[in-house]
Order: C-alpha cells, then sequence, then structure tokens
C-alpha cells in the first residue's frame, strides 16, 4: 500500500511533484515554488517551508541560500481591516 | 483512543457544530473542543480533498480551519471558544467523513499535473477549468460584512515583536534604561513556548525561566507595555502593522527587536498530512492544556522537544509506541485518524500501533517578519534563522534586531548575554 507524502498541505503538492519539478530543472526553492505552488497557500510557506528543503535535498535539488520573499501580512487579514489604514492624501 | 480531556469543564459553554452541541470550556480554543468531541477529523483538503485536522496548533497551517458564525477560514486553534458559537465545516460535499470530492484522491495516486491535465483539447481544458474553479479554494463568503473599527496608532521608541522569554527580558531591560519599550504577541498570554514546554525542556530549566518571564510580564502589563493578542502583519507606509482580533494597530518605533521563536513545520512522512499527526510544539500544548491527545503515541524526529515529551509521555502514562529519525518512517496507517506507523525494520518495514503521531522536525525560525524589516534570512543548522550576531542581536539593516532563538542563539546562557548586549546598543541608538 502507498500513501501520497504531502510536504505542503495548504495547496496538497507532494513529494512526488517537488521531484518532477526538479527533474524538469526546477532545481533551486524560487523556481520550485513556482512550478508546484508549494508555499503559496494558506500558510504562505510556514509549514511546509523546511519539509521542501530537506525533500530537495534528497532528490538532488539545491541547498537554499535564502527562503523566498515573505510577503505581507504575516497571516491572512480581512481587507475591511486592512481599509482602516490612512493613507496620506495622493498616495 | 479519540482525544479526551483529562479533567471535566469547569466553565461550560455550548457551541454548536455542524447543528450537533458540543460542550466547551470558556475561552479554550475552539479546536480543543472539537479535538475532545469529535476527534481529529476536521475537514479536507483543497485539492485532493484530502482529511485533514490540526497539526500546529500554531496558526502555522491550515489544518483547524472552519467557518465560525458565518465566517469563513478562522483559526480554531487560535480562537477563544464562547457560548453560541456556530462552526461549520468547510470545503466539502457532503460532509469532512464522506467528502465525495476525495474520489481526487483515489483517482489520482500519483497526483494531478496542472500544468499538462486536459490542457490539449481546448473545450475539455475550460470544462476542467470551470469545475475546478467551482471546487477550489477554502471557505466562501461571510453571511455579512465585518464590523470595523478604527486603526489605532501607538507611538513608541522600540517595538518588541514577540513576548516569549528573550522579547520580555529585552523589552524589561529596555524599559529600566528608560526606553519606551512595547512587546506584541499574537498569543493571548505572555511567554512563548514556556508556556507549553515540556518539563524537562532547556535541561530542566524551563519552569525557572517560564517564574522569571512571568515576573517580566507582570510588570511590563502594569506599564502597559505589554499587547497580548495582537499579530505584528508587516511594514507598510513606514509603520509596522499589527491585528487583533477586532482592529489594526499602527506603530510608530525608532527600532525594532524581533524575538519570535521557532516553529518545527511539517514531517516528512506519507499520509503525514492525516489528522493525528501533529508537530512536537502542537502535542505540548495540547498537554498543557488538559487534553490527552492520545493513548500510544509514535515520535518520528529527534532533538531536544522529542526528548523532554517522551519524558513528559513517561510521567503522565502515556505509551511512547516508538522513536524512529524521519528516514525510517514510511508511512501512515489510517484514513482519517491514525492507526498505526509503517516504519523501516531491516531489510523490510514493520507496523506500528499508535493513536497519534508527532512529528519532530529541525526547527525553523519565525523569520517573516525579520525579513520584511530587511533582516538576512540564511540555511544553517538544518533550519532558516535570521542573522543577527550572537552578541548584540544586530542583523544588516539599520535599527532592526533579532534576539534569542529566531537569531540562532538556543541556549539562556546565550539569550541573557545577546539581550545585554542588544539592550545597550538599542539604548543608545534610540537616544
Amino acid at each position: 500500500m502507498s500513501d501520497k507524502l504531502i510536504v505542503c498541505r495548504c495547496e496538497d503538492v507532494s513529494a512526488h511533484d517537488l521531484e518532477e519539478a526538479v527533474q524538469r530543472g526546477y532545481r533551486d526553492l524560487e523556481s520550485v515554488k513556482r512550478f508546484t505552488g508549494l508555499g503559496t497557500g494558506w500558510c504562505q510557506g510556514k509549514h511546509c517551508l523546511s519539509a521542501c528543503v530537506r525533500t530537495l535535498a534528497r532528490t538532488g535539488g539545491e541547498t537554499p541560500h535564502a527562503p523566498f520573499t515573505p510577503r505581507p501580512p504575516f497571516h491572512p487579514v480581512p481587507l475591511a481591516r486592512l481599509a482602516t489604514i490612512d493613507v496620506e492624501d495622493g498616495e | 483512543m479519540a482525544p479526551r480531556r483529562e479533567r471535566s469543564i469547569d466553565r461550560k459553554v455550548r457551541l454548536v457544530v455542524d447543528g450537533r452541541p458540543v460542550d466547551a470550556e470558556e475561552g479554550e480554543p475552539i479546536a480543543s473542543a472539537l479535538l475532545a468531541a469529535n476527534g481529529w477529523l476536521f475537514s479536507r483538503s483543497v485539492k485532493y480533498h484530502r482529511p485533514r485536522g490540526p497539526a500546529c496548533f500554531a496558526r502555522e497551517c491550515d489544518g483547524c480551519l472552519m467557518r465560525v458564525d458565518g465566517v469563513p477560514d478562522v483559526m480554531t486553534c487560535a480562537t477563544a471558544a464562547r457560548d453560541g458559537m456556530r462552526i461549520e465545516t468547510q470545503n466539502v460535499v457532503g460532509s469532512a467523513q464522506t467528502d465525495l470530492l476525495s474520489a481526487t484522491d483515489w483517482f489520482f495516486p500519483e497526483g494531478i499535473n496542472h500544468h499538462e491535465l486536459l490542457t490539449k483539447f481546448r473545450p475539455l481544458n475550460r470544462a476542467m477549468q470551470s469545475m475546478a474553479r467551482r471546487v477550489a479554494g477554502i471557505g466562501t463568503l461571510p453571511d455579512s460584512p465585518m464590523t470595523v473599527l478604527d486603526a489605532e496608532r501607538l507611538l513608541c521608541e522600540v517595538l518588541v515583536v514577540g513576548a516569549g522569554p528573550c522579547g520580555l527580558a529585552i523589552a524589561d531591560k529596555l524599559r529600566r534604561l528608560g526606553v519606551d519599550a512595547v512587546v506584541l504577541d499574537e498569543a493571548n498570554d505572555a511567554g512563548g513556548h514556556l508556556r507549553f514546554a515540556p518539563a524537562r525542556l532547556h535541561d530542566g530549566q524551563k519552569g525557572a525561566l517560564q517564574k522569571t518571564a512571568e515576573l517580566a510580564a507582570a510588570g511590563l502589563d502594569g506599564d502597559g507595555a505589554l499587547r497580548l493578542g495582537t499579530s505584528a502583519i508587516g511594514f507598510f507606509h513606514d509603520a509596522w502593522l499589527a491585528s487583533t482580533d477586532e482592529k489594526l494597530v499602527a506603530i510608530d518605533a525608532r527600532a525594532v527587536v524581533f524575538a519570535t521563536g521557532m516553529r518545527e513545520g511539517a514531517g516528512l512522512v506519507a499520509g503525514g498530512d492525516r489528522p493525528g499527526v501533529l508537530t512536537a510544539r502542537a502535542f505540548s500544548r495540547l498537554l498543557t492544556s488538559g487534553i490527552v491527545p492520545a493513548k500510544r503515541v509514535a515520535f518520528v524526529g529527534g532533538g531536544a522537544w522529542s526528548d523532554a515529551l517522551v519524558s513528559e509521555c513517561e510521567s503522565r502514562g502515556i505509551e511512547v509506541a516508538r522513536r524512529v529519525r524521519e528516514a525510517d518512517a514510511v508511512r501512515v496507517i489510517g484514513r482519517a485518524k491514525v492507526r498505526g506507523l509503517e516504519v523501516r525494520a531491516g531489510e523490510g518495514t514493520a507496523s506500528v500501533d499508535c493513536d497519534a503521531v508527532v512529528t519532530c522536525s529541525p526547527p525553523s525560525a519565525v523569520f517573516e517578519t525579520a525579513a520584511q524589516a530587511g533582516a538576512s534570512v540564511a540555511f544553517h543548522s538544518n533550519g532558516f534563522f535570521v542573522e543577527a550576531t550572537a552578541h548584540d542581536g544586530a542583523t544588516g539593516a539599520p535599527h532592526v534586531f533579532a534576539v534569542g532563538e529566531c537569531s540562532g542563539v538556543r541556549t539562556p546562557i546565550g539569550w541573557s548575554a545577546q539581550i545585554e548586549g542588544a539592550a545597550a546598543r538599542i539604548a543608545k541608538e534610540v537616544r
């Protein structure tokens, strides 16, 4: 019996998907993210980034120098709440 | 054995979960009440509709998301249970137990390559896209528009992100040096990981460290310098933004110190996304909050948390069924809950019975907000860490500091030295 090894649970990206990406030449973290969607879901890589690096290490991918660029907001925040920020005129 | 409460509920409130009543302890995480009442299965994953449940208990995964009082995607591990709350499962056709869309998982054992599936013929592709759009995403729009409060503006000299042992210590030190430092933490209690760490962590010093942290927190709180339930979310327009459950707080500070700690993230084992597989820190949180997650536990991965939790299990009568390295964990046995763990044994494999799997992966810093502030983040010691000096927490970015475990300093003695140096330097910089 076998089962998927899900590395990124928010986007259901499996270790097999990561291996496929590496085989196609997407061997660094940023390329893997773009090709598979890993790290682009709800948690934005918080839960899966290290697991992805460990998977890449054993499938011939590259050791990263840096994580993929974190963007605000750190957690999902309702737009209505973000809209309460004052923005100066002309911006 | 499903998760159960160690003691009976003290202040009982009633939740309605998919139409059925569930008792909860007032103020506990909704996810804890759901675990104790209904077990690990909460909902289904986005693509293959695989059974899912809470895995991290730290707002870092998608496992506990439920619709609460008509609002989608609420992180129930971080939301307090209140009387009358209406909780609904999201993202299923049918129920979490029998989601019809889980056929996708069976139909595509090798997965779906979305770059190539049905891309050859346009009409088929269009039909597939239109179906995918209908089932994609998590949750549906809220029942009613949100009411919002005005953003609050907060002015201080130093913003400290994280009210764990290091955040509290440096804020305390700065205030004693006459610097107006304010500490934020997204949790509702101060103490960081000390609130839920097992007793044996930090070579048995966890208790003492926790007392020191509590004293510091009390002092800061008395000064109005401690803001709990407040999550730093990013840097916009020259201000740090933080969010509470109700509003934004825009913070103007001359310097910022990150003391955001570490996380483990997912373990690597087939079926490791199934309900009943949780991180070491999540397991520890549940134990601390009076929920016994399982009777028999398998540990995947070693390290300080793993060792300390095994001791904790032994003293609580929770059976440690097996401890294996991640490389020797083959597959989690079970569909919507954990029944066992398949492990490497000699030339083949063996099955170990258990009702939860605890993954103890090499930890990484919670680095995201520090990186946004301009600090560099590098990979070493099997994890990502914010690059900051051990002697004064300085990062490459002006007026941006990082202290404690997030900067790679792992011992309490190291923290003290770093905090001394950082506080002295920061006090000089903001004058």
